[in-house]
């Protein structure tokens, strides 16, 4: 028994044994720089996510003190959350299958035939395409609900009604059927983030000298300079990217609440997984189950992040 | 070393350039000009055209004191003046020895202590000679309590109380405009009668006199009135917002932390001006009074910032009441970006001397006697472009459709003059209005009512689009009609700050007011690197005080910590310091980290309930008087606050629904009666569709979740329940909910309502949606930010359903209309962590408390202006607010029609369904029937799940405990436990 214990012991002690003389041989610096960002990233999200995940386990209004249920939550989640079930977690996922890769897709066309051009308009251009999504949550309101607005006024039915391709206006924000198409047109749009600005210096990064040789090697198409050089070169910008649009695409649930103005949106036709949190958090005051939706939030992201790590992580 | 010359000269540059167009100069040469008179039907300036040869030159007086006036049996003449305190009728018999023209002078002392001036009506030998004279208004003057003003906890002025000055003026009857010097009567030789009915306030009355002519002397003939040297080193500085009085209770400081502007703090606001969004109305006065102890003549300089862009204010300037000569009857004062002086003086800048004598005093009143031509032109046209909207919406039922080719002037064979018209007079009014303002550029009136010309133009050079371009003519925000009516108010605005007036002999200098820019840079890098120091804001309550959170605006929340200091802490001995928070969900999160606050004022109506519940507030019913306290309510609005028979908030303010219809449109063009009930609606609502119109109803808002405010009142209006009677699910598929469901979707479905109207305020300006239900805050956008229509609107009592209701006492049936309608707005809580509660409470009741919260709105509108008006939810107290009288005996009937939906847990999925199903029929052509159906199992199951939750029910669906669904009934048994 005692060496059963002592066998799996001995090597963790081996391990710490060798992280102190390291540490004290000349770790210590490394560590000390690290320490600011370790105990921030504890702070605000280690500690959080673990705090997350106890109060998944209980039943919390933000009044009252929370009372453990066990896996209640996970089994109400599974069995009788009927709104889950039947337009969250479709929408959730039929929202990132289109808007990750989709905004993916466009973000390394977008930034490979920007770095196509000179230097000077290639700026300029990036500056207006990274803009939306910079100012997305302004915008919003502003532009696509006064163009998408449900009256005359609004710019589309405007024009839809000067050129005779409708009677009457439609109220896009409000109707079931447009309100999800239009939440991934908008979301699209402002798809080009920080991942396309990665992917944009990842494409200059490559060097010249690799798609010359690879013309004397008989290369013949752009296209295939892009397949076999461009994307092979620059994996690190096409993870970031990937991951970026991942996080952003299952974390993104303003766009349908801010268009409709109210949260469940109509129907639930245009709500995603983090309304669906905000839902049970702040007006049904059911902090316990907000917090086991977020814990299965955070598994698909994790998930889905894996997956492009099989895809575009550095294998060596 | 290149590249930094380059930035240091680039900034050089920049700055160089900065103060050339900061102090960039113009010179102004105003000339008084005026359009000639047009006539107006039934105005006073018809009334001028037809009496223009009616002035008499010889100066007659007659002066009747107050002992020989007739008045009402039971009213008397008390010492020299009539006590006119009830709103009745004084009458003036008078024997005229010359007919001609004559003004009407009131003696008399104000008592008035509301912001409304007195209002009287005149009517010569029993009729009212021409409108202006039904609305004659006569001011009160004020005056602050102490110009030592006392300073908040955190350093800065609080505005001091005003008070009713005990004076006597002699004022001229004028418009209430006050575009004219005064308001003319015609009286012929012999026996004449004059009667004045007041209509508001309360005033002593000394004398009525008549004047044949107002004349002023003119500046050479006042030089010579005077035998008088010039005092030499005389120099006074007074601070113009330390006024001796002043005749609006509006009229009250503003803040400039601009340097040189005194007093002056780096740090601190202090109330250091005058005119800042007041003294800018015409009629407007200020009175100072020198110190001087000399009499003789002396130079009076305004230190002022009047930065309206090439625009030329004009004021009056009195002494001792009365316009001293001619000349200073328009004085002008030019613009510039910066503080100026501005002496008085003639229009080509030579200053002008002013006889004054110690204990004079000296007035400055705004005058828009100058733009009065302007104005009518403007009107005139304002009237019959919003005609000619109309009538081609009648035209064409507002169809724009490009392929219909219409044959305009074949329908409006006036047109193209009518066109041409306008254009005429806006040149005319701008060709005035740039005499009037003296600069070579233009100011931004001026190029508005070229826009407008512009615009007219356009529609005049292809009048047959006409149909497809009123967006240019009447109706959005860039129409020609819009231009022009927007200008209506800028040009009667006259905005000028004022810091200071000096008295001064010629040998005096005047300082300098502009701060060079070094002064202004120095300043604001002070102010940068001291604002790393200020803490006042920081500061939490101390032990003893009550902490109060104001979910307000500062100005609101400035004015309950000055009344709270005046009024609650002394009387209670409790202290209170009220802080300001942005949203009133950070209240939750503070309650979890035991930061709450002991009170919380002017949360959602939502939150007693639904944070009571979970105990987090505390239930007012334990406390003491309770019953008093809330006996200033309607039942009704408390019962949203309510759960279990306990109550958790006070009502603070409280909304109201009303019908708004244009009278112009509505009544007058399509001569369509006000609907009272929902089937009168139905009945216009063809009519409206033809005219490319509809009808507004809470449900169209562009939110697309519709609330209980939106869709409840249907299902209470048809005599419908939400809840079922023992809380526990809803009574959505009765007969009647049905009936009110599907009214509420064949609105859309079969009447042809639009289903979104993004903005019913702008619509209803534009007359695309004349007629339509809104609440308290289309009331204040109406009546403060909609000009163009002012008069033209008028609310009523929102359409409802009738019943066939048995009356016990009659013993028969009558028809009753219901029109149930929500109206809780903001609540007041009190914490139930709180260790203070009883404080508290105090604090609450007096709060609530009619004659605080009169206090407190008569306050607001005093010091922050009109738009500031307190929708109390006490009552008694909303009644005493000052607005339209008829407007408010509506929005009290309408609230003896609230019905409020109450709270259970889970009745947010109430809202959600029903929203859900009205959307799914409206968009989805879903069978009404089978969505309420799933509707309501939906609704039950989560119902359930949260009775489950709060133990009334266990997970098997038995009742535990019985749940009590708050109604009126609760209410009123509180009130008999009370007495038992």
């Amino acid at each position: 028994m005692m060496k059963k214990i002592s066998a799996i012991f001995s090597p963790i002690k081996k391990v710490i044994k060798r992280e102190i003389h390291l540490f004290k041989k000349d770790d210590r610096d490394a560590y000390i720089f690290a320490l600011p960002y370790v105990v921030l990233f504890m702070l605000f999200v280690i500690i959080p996510i673990f705090l997350a995940m106890l109060l998944s386990l209980t039943t919390f209004d933000m009044v009252r003190f929370p009372s453990f249920i066990g896996m209640y939550n996970y089994i109400y989640l599974l069995t009788s959350d009927e709104e889950f079930m039947k337009y969250i977690l479709p929408n959730t996922i039929k929202f990132a299958l289109i808007v990750g890769p989709g905004g993916y897709i466009l973000s390394f066309m977008m930034a490979w035939a920007l770095s196509q051009l000179t230097h000077k308009v290639r700026t300029v251009l990036a500056i207006i395409l990274y803009s939306p999504s910079l100012t997305a949550g302004v915008t919003m309101s502003v532009v696509w609900k006064v163009f998408f607005a449900g009256d005359q006024a609004g710019y589309l039915n405007n024009i839809l009604l000067k050129l005779g391709l409708i009677v009457e206006p439609i109220a896009f924000l409000q109707s079931p059927e447009y309100l999800f198409t239009i939440m991934i047109i908008v979301a699209l749009w402002s798809s080009m983030g920080i991942g396309f600005l990665a992917m944009l210096a990842g494409i200059s990064n490559v060097p010249h000298e690799l798609y010359e040789a690879a013309y004397i090697d008989g290369l013949k198409t752009r296209f295939q300079e892009i397949w076999y050089i461009t994307i092979p070169s620059m994996k690190p910008q096409m993870l970031f990217g990937a991951v970026m649009a991942i996080v952003g695409t299952f974390s993104a649930g303003a766009i349908g609440v801010q268009l409709s103005g109210s949260n469940p949106t109509p129907q639930y036709s245009g709500s995603l997984l983090l309304n669906h949190i905000e839902d049970y958090g702040f007006i049904r005051y059911e902090m316990g189950y907000a917090a086991a939706l977020s814990v299965i939030l955070l598994i698909i992201i994790y998930v889905f992040s894996r997956i492009s790590w099989k895809l575009f992580g550095e294998t060596d | 070393m290149k590249k930094i010359g380059i930035v240091i000269l680039s900034f050089v540059v920049f700055f160089v350039v900065l103060s050339l167009v900061s102090n960039r100069t113009y010179k102004a040469n105003p000339q008084i000009s005026a359009a000639p008179i047009i006539s107006e039907d039934g105005y006073f300036s018809q009334f001028l055209m037809l009496h223009q040869n009616d002035f008499l030159i010889e100066e007659l007086s007659y002066v009747i004191p107050c002992t020989e006036m007739i008045l009402e049996v039971n009213q008397i003449c008390e010492t020299d003046s009539y006590d006119w305190l009830d709103d009745n009728i004084v009458t003036v018999d008078v024997h005229i020895e010359q007919s001609g023209l004559y003004a009407v002078m009131f003696d008399y002392t104000s008592q008035t202590t509301t912001h409304l001036p007195i209002t009287i009506a005149m009517s010569v030998n029993g009729v009212t000679p021409y409108y202006e004279a039904s609305q004659i208004t006569l001011r009160t003057l004020w005056t602050e309590k102490t110009f030592d003003l006392a300073t908040d906890r955190y350093g800065n002025d609080v505005s001091s109380e005003q008070e009713v000055v005990n004076q006597s003026q002699q004022s001229i009857l004028r418009d209430s405009e006050y575009l004219y010097e005064a308001l003319y009567i015609y009286l012929e030789e012999g026996d004449n009668t004059i009667s004045f009915e007041k209509e508001y306030g309360e005033l002593l009355l000394h004398t009525i006199s008549l004047y044949s002519t107002i004349n002023y002397p003119s500046y050479d003939e006042y030089l010579s009135m005077f035998n008088s040297n010039e005092p030499i080193n005389y120099y006074e500085q007074i601070q113009a917002e330390e006024a001796t009085y002043k005749n609006s209770s509006m009229i009250v400081r503003g803040v400039s932390r601009d340097p040189l502007v005194e007093p002056f703090s780096l740090t601190k606001l202090k109330l250091n001006i005058l005119g800042t969004d007041t003294y800018n109305i015409a009629g407007d006065r200020v009175t100072w009074t020198p110190d001087i102890s000399e009499a003789g003549w002396y130079y009076v300089t305004f230190k002022v910032k009047q930065d309206t862009d090439f625009r030329t204010m004009y004021r009056t300037l009195y002494v001792n009441g009365e316009i001293p000569f001619e000349e200073v009857n328009h004085v002008a004062f030019p613009f510039s970006d910066e503080w100026h002086n501005v002496t008085i003086s003639s229009l080509d800048g030579n200053p002008y001397k002013i006889y004054l004598a110690p204990g004079d005093n000296l007035s400055l009143e705004v005058d828009s006697t100058v733009f009065r031509n302007n104005i009518d032109y403007l009107k005139a046209t304002i009237s019959e472009i919003s005609d000619l909207g109309l009538d081609v919406i009648k035209l064409t039922k507002n169809n724009t459709d490009p392929g219909i080719d219409w044959d305009i002037p074949e329908y409006f064979p006036t047109l193209e003059s009518d066109l041409q018209g306008w254009i005429d007079d806006i040149e005319t009014v701008i060709s005035h209005q740039r005499l009037l303002d003296g600069y070579s550029k233009d100011s931004q009136i001026i190029q508005d009512l070229q826009a407008a010309i512009d615009k007219l133009i356009q529609i005049k050079s292809d009048m047959n689009e006409l149909p497809r371009m009123l967006t240019v003519l009447s109706t959005g925000s860039s129409s020609a009609l819009q231009l022009i009516s927007t200008q209506l108010d800028a040009l009667t605005t006259q905005k000028m700050e004022m810091d200071a007036v000096y008295i001064t002999s010629i040998d005096q200098d005047i300082p300098d007011p502009t701060p060079s820019s070094f002064q202004s840079i120095w300043v604001g890098v002070e102010r940068f690197f001291l604002s790393f120091f200020d803490s006042s804001y920081e500061e939490h309550a101390s032990e003893e005080e009550l902490e109060v959170w104001v979910n307000r605006s500062r100005q609101y929340a400035d004015v309950i910590q000055q009344l709270a200091d005046k009024q609650f802490t002394p009387e209670s001995g409790v202290k209170v310091k009220v802080s300001i928070i942005n949203n009133d969900g950070k209240l939750l999160l503070a309650n979890s980290a035991n930061q709450q606050p002991d009170v919380a004022l002017g949360v959602s109506a939502w939150i007693p309930n639904e944070y009571g519940m979970r105990g987090m507030l505390y239930d007012l019913t334990k406390a003491n008087d309770f019953t008093d306290t809330i006996s200033v309510f309607h039942d009704e609005q408390l019962v949203p606050m309510t759960y279990n028979n306990s109550l958790y908030g006070l009502p603070e303010t409280e909304n109201f629904y009303v019908l708004f219809y244009r009278k112009d449109i509505l009544v007058d063009e399509l001569g369509l009666e006000v609907p009272n009930t929902w089937n009168d609606v139905l009945d216009i609502l063809p009519t409206l569709n033809r005219y490319g119109m509809s009808f507004y109803v809470p449900l169209s808002n562009a939110n697309a979740f519709k609330s209980f405010d939106a869709t409840a009142p249907f299902i209470y209006q048809f005599g419908g329940e939400i809840y079922s009677s023992d809380g526990f699910g809803v009574e959505l598929d009765s007969v009647e909910s049905l009936q009110a469901l599907e009214f509420m979707t064949d609105l859309y479905t079969e009447y042809g309502t639009p289903v979104q109207i993004s903005s019913f305020f702008n619509s209803f300006r534009y007359g695309t949606v004349p007629i339509g239900i809104g609440d308290f805050g289309m009331y204040l956008q109406l009546t403060n930010a909609a000009s163009d229509i002012r008069g033209l609107w008028d609310i009523a009592l929102v359409p409802g359903v009738e019943h066939e209701v048995y009356n016990q006492e009659t013993s028969s049936y009558e028809t009753v209309i219901n029109r149930s309608m929500p109206g809780a707005q903001q609540a007041s809580v009190i914490f139930e962590k709180s260790d203070k509660k009883d404080d508290a409470w105090k604090f609450l009741q007096w709060w609530m408390a009619t004659d605080t919260q009169t206090t407190y709105s008569e306050t607001l509108i005093n010091t922050l202006g009109s738009r500031y008006i307190w929708n109390s939810a006490n009552v008694e107290a909303f009644t005493n607010l000052r607005i339209n009288e008829e407007h408010k005996s509506v929005i009290l009937e309408q609230w003896t029609n609230l019905k409020e939906t109450q709270k259970i847990p889970g009745s947010y999925i109430i809202e959600r369904e029903i929203s859900n199903v009205w959307n799914s029929v409206v968009y989805e052509d879903a069978n009404l029937r089978s969505a309420v159906s799933d509707a309501t199992i939906k609704i039950n199951k989560e119902i359930n799940r949260k009775m489950v939750e709060f133990g009334y029910l266990d997970t098997d669906g038995t009742i535990q405990k019985d749940f009590i669904l708050p109604t009126k009934q609760t209410i009123e048994s509180w009130y008999n436990d009370e007495e038992d």
